[in-house]
């Protein structure tokens, strides 16, 4: 029996190949049926019948691999059932396509019918467009095509392409919470499904009204009972789940997403509140200010905007691995590395040409206390992805700064104990991206600093000196 | 009938006869010559062993940088525990009205059902003895104890109402170093350097530092690596004296005649290696290996009397002492050289009120003294230095103290003092990718529970990782037939502080 049952489901697995078989020959059997109805195609007229026959023949096999691959479950069942009675409805109804382009076949039903053979066969090739769409829908998730529509004809269309990042608030605090906060990521993450042009299980979520209508499983939503409001539970089942949302295939929302709905229905669902009357869990306001500053937890990292980067040359790292210079990965499937020197402080200028050879994969160098010098640098501003500059205790001067100048990208140096003046560091203000700069034991001065933070309005010059002055209360012993 | 029996019996003592130790001995050798290769290949992947006689790279050198799961904005860890479990209601959790119960006795009612460590029956309310005010840009509230840590509170992220399930030193400090209270799994140590491995090949990716006096009750297995390679277990090094045990070579002994020495027995290992295939073999093999590196690094970054006057100004330090001083300044210059994880361990912080030293009123102010000035040296040093941002500092103890005063076995005590208490408290982190100066959680008026915030000693991990670029949930290790994690079943990441 469960031999019978294992073989049932690998023959059911079968079915993305067979699915393909009546397609191919239905479709052939359709233009053989135009052709054919031009006089000089006749020779094609006793073909069509045969191509049916064979065509619907493999639909019924078709139908009953799809039947056992269902029964291993793991697809939408709305989808599902459409993509099968479609399906059935294909066979049944090319079968009787064949009988009646089967001119031996004289059955009076059929004789009735028969001259409107051609209509027939066009509603096969309807249904059988439909099925093979549903079809796709359940292997690939929906929207897999319309996705992938060029955005011209989206907008021709009036088709909503989803928001890729939502504008930054103000002061999330003032901002009305329905209005300004939830409403936004529902029509950011939803409402290409559940929207004023389309509603999936009949449920829209783009007003007031309609949200708290619900949909064919009732309400969406009870105000301060989450258990109870599938708008935020469907949201927090986990992944793979079948009535998670948004689907499978849809640009997933993110946690911090979806805990401000969480908050807004738990709080009463309020649609007038502002922010601030509402009650706020550390974590929201933590949350809310992310709304004023933008990036999400998952995009605040600096490395989030970076491109595709090329393949690493693997030749060239273990050469500069066993010298001891540490290649060092960032982050799984990505091929951006960070460069270490600490066990190689002979690293010089002629190292640096090394690394020219995939500068672009370079994101952060840790290249200080080494016999570093200005030369060494002179290729720095073509190192595009670079985000991190440690040149702590090198012979850098002045001259070797000028060459970063024009970098796009950089957003930390480290120049602790480097022989910089404040000439080196104003070449440092042409720098955009620039937040986080180190003059501790340099020769910068304030006039220099002054000159930069001005500059470069949202940086950070740290110009160290800390300490820590005696205090009385030091040496009381209790 | 009898006559067959006999015969059976007879040809089996003959089997058994036949049987040596010599068989017994070398079916045991290859069976367990089999489960070695097993784990072996387990722990490494499908590459874990080459053919016959070969070695994978990556097993001998385990310490190889790897890649997290996403781009993590911490790159090390400096971990302050303090052993015993400082009082958060006279530091960090300002609670005026414990002030105005002051000696009145504890309502029955909240603490029925409660187990604590000493206290029975009923006890009388302790209220703050320090004076609190609020500091920085941010308002954190801090204690008169901590004069010098007010000057960087805009640096730290506080979690006000961190709660652990564990209320006796041992097992609470393994739940807070291993996220479980049994023995047996690997330290947040040994898990981050077997995530990312080490940047520096020449030192320990994991150390420990203990300031001297009692070490943590939980023991040696605090920084164990558990299950994992042992390879990954914290390598402890002393402040005084050698950093190392045995670190000098004896006399007569030069490094090429060592380094002869370590490539013979290393031969002899691998020979055992490719015999046995038991991967704690190639452990070995990899440790020699460090420690040959570890003669030539250790010496020079364990030494701080090369380090600038200011320097030890700042600190408080004394070269040549054992002192949490000491171990503060040393861990900032692991840290700088590559270092993983460096974990000290402070201990003295039990202010149970027994007598002068661990009362709340006198020793526990002299502990704080202690440790003030270097914790605070220690974040302005790594930050003038650039580090602080990709080094993560976190601060705690492994549960926190009753507002009530300890009523050891229903008796008066002679000095003030405060039990053991596992529902709320502080842990601050600094650096790293935290958010600056933020208070996270909240408890109630008297500081006994969390009522906002709460965050359990998973939640503390998952953050972690979270910050050195691991998802906790992804984060695993096959071992006995299933993944361990180090927040196992549990966690959620705190996205307030991140």
């Amino acid at each position: 029996m469960e031999f019978l049952n294992e073989l049932l489901g690998f023959i059911g697995r079968w079915h993305p190949l067979f699915v393909h078989l009546p397609i191919g020959m239905l479709v052939v059997g359709f233009m053989m049926a135009c052709v054919a109805r031009f006089e000089k195609n006749k020779q094609l007229v006793p073909a069509i019948p045969f191509v049916l026959l064979t065509g619907s023949i493999a639909a019924v096999f078709a139908g009953v691999t799809g039947y056992l691959l269902s029964l291993n479950g793991g697809y939408e069942q709305e989808t599902l059932d459409y993509h099968q009675w479609l399906g059935i409805a294909v066979a049944v109804i090319s079968l009787l396509t064949f009988t009646l382009y089967n001119e031996k076949i004289q059955n009076r039903f059929v004789l009735k019918i028969r001259n409107y053979k051609f209509i027939v066969f066009v509603v096969v090739m309807l249904l059988l467009g439909f099925t093979g769409h549903y079809g796709g829908t359940l292997t690939h998730g929906k929207g897999y095509l319309k996705e992938a529509l060029p955005t011209v004809i989206k907008n021709a269309v009036g088709m909503q392409s989803e928001i890729e990042t939502l504008p930054l608030l103000a002061d999330a605090q003032e901002a009305e919470v329905y209005e300004g906060i939830i409403q936004p990521i529902l029509a950011q993450r939803c409402q290409s499904c559940h929207g004023d042009k389309k509603q999936e299980g009949d449920f829209a979520l783009h007003d007031m009204p309609s949200l708290l209508k619900g949909g064919k499983e009732g309400l969406a939503l009870k105000a301060g009972d989450l258990d109870n409001s599938p708008l935020y539970a469907r949201l927090i089942l986990p992944e793979g789940h079948e009535g998670r949302m948004p689907p499978k295939g849809r640009t997933p929302i993110t946690n911090d997403q979806i805990k401000l709905i969480g908050w807004w229905i738990s709080t009463g669902a309020n649609f007038e509140s502002k922010a601030r009357e509402l009650e706020q869990s550390d974590e929201i306001a933590a949350i809310l200010k992310r709304l004023e500053e933008g990036g999400s937890e998952e995009a605040q990292s600096e490395y989030a905007n970076l491109p595709e980067a090329a393949k690493l040359p693997e030749d060239l790292i273990d050469a500069l691995q066993a010298k001891g210079i540490k290649v060092l990965p960032i982050a799984d499937g990505n091929s951006y590395v960070a460069i270490n020197t600490v066990n190689y402080p002979d690293f010089s200028d002629a190292d640096m040409k090394d690394l020219l050879k995939f500068k672009d994969n370079i994101v952060q160098l840790k290249i200080g206390n080494s016999a570093l010098s200005d030369e060494g640098l002179k290729d720095i501003a073509t190192f595009s992805n670079l985000l991190k500059l440690h040149i702590e205790h090198t012979k850098i001067t002045d001259a070797g700064l000028a060459h970063l100048k024009g970098h796009q990208k950089l957003n930390y140096i480290n120049l602790f104990g480097v022989g910089v003046s404040d000439q080196g560091i104003r070449s440092l203000a042409d720098i955009p991206s620039l937040k986080h700069i180190y003059t501790y034991q340099t020769n910068v001065t304030a006039e220099g600093v002054q000159y930069v933070r001005e500059k470069l309005a949202e940086s950070n010059v740290d110009t160290g000196k800390y300490l820590l002055p005696f205090l009385e209360t030091d040496t009381i012993k209790f | 009938m009898k006559d067959f029996n006999r015969l059976m019996k007879e040809v089996e003592q003959q089997q058994l006869q036949a049987v040596t130790r010599r068989h017994f001995l070398k079916d045991c050798v290859a069976g367990i010559g089999g489960i070695a290769l097993g784990s072996l290949l387990a722990s490494c992947g499908s590459s874990g062993a080459t053919e016959a006689g070969g070695f994978d790279l990556n097993a001998l050198n385990p310490l190889i940088p790897k890649a997290p799961h996403f781009p993590g904005k911490a790159k090390s860890v400096i971990y302050l525990h303090m052993a015993g479990a400082p009082s958060q209601l006279e530091l960090f959790d300002y609670k005026p009205a414990l002030h105005k119960l002051h000696n009145q006795a504890c309502p029955p009612s909240f603490i029925e059902g409660k187990k604590f460590a000493f206290i029975r029956g009923t006890p009388k309310m302790l209220g703050p003895q320090a004076t609190f005010a609020q500091y920085g840009e941010s308002g954190a509230w801090v204690s008169d104890h901590l004069p010098h840590f007010t000057k960087v509170v805009d640096e730290v992220s506080f979690l006000k109402a961190v709660h652990t399930d564990q209320f006796n030193h041992g097992p609470a400090q393994l739940f807070m170093h291993t996220g479980s209270a049994r023995l047996g799994r690997p330290s947040i140590g040994s898990w981050v350097t077997y995530g990312l491995g080490s940047e520096n090949s020449n030192l320990p990716g994991f150390v420990v530092l203990t300031s001297g006096g009692k070490t943590p009750d939980a023991g040696k297995s605090v920084w164990g690596s558990g299950f994992l390679p042992s390879v990954y277990q914290g390598v402890q090094c002393r402040s005084k004296g050698d950093p190392v045990l045995f670190i000098a070579d004896p006399d007569g002994m030069d490094r090429g005649l060592k380094r002869h020495a370590i490539d013979a027995i290393n031969e002899v290992n691998k020979e055992e290696y490719n015999t046995f295939k038991d991967p704690e073999t190639l452990s070995r093999i990899a440790q020699y290996e460090m420690a040959y590196k570890m003669q030539a690094e250790v010496p020079e970054v364990m030494d701080i009397s090369s380090e600038p006057e200011y320097i030890h100004e700042l600190y408080g330090t004394e070269p040549g002492k054992e002192s949490f001083a000491n171990n503060c300044l040393l861990a900032r210059k692991l840290v700088e050289q590559g270092v993983r994880f460096v974990q000290l361990f402070d201990w003295g912080w039990d202010s149970h009120g027994t007598n002068a030293a661990d009362s709340i009123d006198l020793g526990f102010r002299n502990k704080c003294r202690e440790i003030d000035r270097p914790m605070t040296a220690l974040i302005m040093d790594l930050k003038q230095r650039g580090l602080l941002d990709d080094t993560l500092v976190v601060w705690g103890g492994e549960f926190g103290r009753t507002p009530m005063q300890e009523n050891r076995d229903n008796s008066e005590m002679a000095f003030l003092g405060r039990d053991h208490h596992t529902d709320a408290y502080t842990i601050w982190m600094a650096g790293g990718g935290v958010r600056n100066g933020i208070s996270y959680g909240e408890t109630d008026e008297i500081g006994f529970e969390g009522v906002s915030g709460r965050a359990s000693v998973h939640d503390v991990h998952a953050t972690m990782l979270h910050l050195l670029g691991f998802d906790h949930e992804k984060f695993t290790y096959e071992f006995q037939g299933r993944p361990f994690r180090l927040t196992d079943v549990h966690g959620e990441l705190i996205s307030a502080i991140v």
